[in-house]
């Protein structure tokens, strides 16, 4: 009776198995592709783990700065730390860092770039005649503004598409000079179709030290934004050689949008926005009890820890 | 008698068992890719990549699919993050329906789900990000896909 059973169990197991291997089909599918990529944020235009190597020869109390600037190629904001070492090294109480973006390097008494920034601004599905025709405001906190000097402040914009690059100059309105406390500047559009590059020469500031006309150029950006359609937009502020002075604005409106621009920058942790260049400068200030000498300075980007 | 009878059956499904494992491979019909990944890209990134199939009689089946992405350092857990999304639909009548892919990355860029499929027309797209550090180099993404067609389940069903 029991080997009845085990037939039977066997021979249905047998048909469901027979049956079922029958008609089981498996199809195959497989594509392989390689592609390269890219560091998702250069250092004075090279991949990690580029060194910047300064060597500088120091008497205490002496103070240097040297500019660089960090280029974000990717679409999402990237966490990373600036690291600088000195060989001999140095203690914190020996050397003070100070990091900005703001561009203070200069004679005294001749002015210098107070805030410089590139911002790229996706466009795509605007109508650039509407875009031509801006209007471009930003708000500027000014502080320890000193006596006699003034500063005044530029955008340059730069807008690439399918038939080349050109530029917008536009200037501020009005020139704020002596004072502190927020500003809020407006820009008129100006659309001079010059092509390419050029000193743009303006006139008229009322502070004394001013140099009756300045310039700016533009020869030292970048276009490489992926190949899309962007707005390369460069904030200048200037001012006379004031390190303690800090300009920077935090919107813009163009073409009827707002686009309000990342807080300010510490390179402490920092967090660099998407598709952005920051440039900044080091500032490196040896207290004076700091023992002269030759010192060799190494500063790299590094993922946060 | 009976002892011999239970010694042929068991052959049998020894047979059997060895044919089920050997189980029938033949190329995913209609397969191609629609949308490539681009050649480069930044850390950071997020692309799509699109891929299309055929399951000619709309058999009910399970889908597995498996990205294997590599680079010659080796790519770590959680370097890559994959998400997909199944379409299929029937002509006629063409009603299109999104079955969400859930991927487990089962290794350092080996990223694995499965999914019902029971329509014609199957469109999968998969959006692949990676960590803003990661490492530069050339990344080969590897995707297979597996379409096991029961058609005697189907059968019996019916």
């Amino acid at each position: 009776m029991k080997k009845k059973v085990l037939i039977a169990v066997l021979a249905v197991t047998l048909l469901l198995i027979g049956a079922v291997s029958a008609a089981v089909i498996t199809y195959f599918g497989k594509v392989k592709v390689t592609t390269t990529v890219s560091q998702a944020v250069l250092l004075d235009d090279h991949s990690y783990p580029y060194v910047i190597e300064e060597v500088a020869s120091v008497a205490g109390g002496e103070s240097f700065w040297r500019y660089h600037w960090l280029t974000s190629l990717t679409t999402v904001p990237v966490a990373l730390d600036f690291v600088t070492s000195f060989a001999p090294a140095l203690t914190d109480d020996e050397i003070t860092l100070t990091y900005t973006t703001t561009i203070t390097e200069g004679p005294a008494n001749e002015y210098s770039w107070l805030y410089h920034q590139l911002v790229a601004l996706p466009i795509s599905g605007m109508n650039l005649s509407e875009l031509l025709a801006f209007d471009l405001e930003y708000t500027t906190r000014v502080t320890q503004l000193p006596a006699g000097l003034g500063y005044a402040a530029n955008i340059n914009i730069k807008i690439q598409n399918a038939t080349g690059d050109f530029w917008v100059q536009a200037w501020g309105k009005d020139w704020l000079s002596q004072t502190t406390g927020l500003h809020t500047v407006d820009f008129e559009g100006l659309v001079n179709g010059t092509l390419g590059y050029g000193a743009e020469v303006t006139s008229g500031l009322g502070a004394a030290g001013w140099p009756s006309e300045y310039y700016y150029s533009t020869a030292d950006l970048t276009t490489s934004h992926g190949g899309d359609t962007v707005l390369l937009v460069e904030v200048r502020a200037q001012g006379g050689a004031n390190q303690g002075q800090q300009i920077r604005p935090t919107q813009f409106v163009v073409a009827g949008r707002t686009i309000n621009l990342p807080d300010a920058y510490s390179l402490t942790g920092l967090t660099l926005p998407a598709k952005v260049i920051l440039k900044f400068a080091i500032g490196y200030s040896f207290d004076v009890l700091t023992q002269a000498g030759t010192y060799n300075i190494y500063s790299t980007v590094e993922p946060p820890p | 008698m009976n002892r011999r009878l239970l010694l042929g059956l068991t052959l049998i499904l020894l047979l059997s068992v060895l044919r089920a494992s050997a189980l029938e491979v033949k190329h995913l019909q209609g397969f191609h890719v629609v949308k490539n990944l681009p050649q480069t890209m930044a850390a950071g990134e997020t692309v799509d990549w699109q891929v299309s199939f055929v399951n000619p009689k709309s058999e009910a089946g399970i889908l597995s699919i498996m990205l294997e992405i590599d680079e010659e350092n080796n790519v770590g857990l959680g370097e890559f993050s994959v998400e997909g999304v199944l379409e299929s639909y029937d002509n006629p009548p063409r009603q299109h329906h999104y079955t969400l892919l859930n991927f487990v990355e089962s290794q350092g860029g080996v990223f694995q789900c499965e999914a019902e499929i029971h329509e014609r027309f199957n469109l999968i797209t998969l959006t692949t990000s990676s960590v803003p550090n990661l490492m530069y180099g050339h990344y080969t993404f590897t995707l297979s896909i597996q379409e096991h067609l029961s058609q005697a389940s189907a059968r019996f069903a019916a």
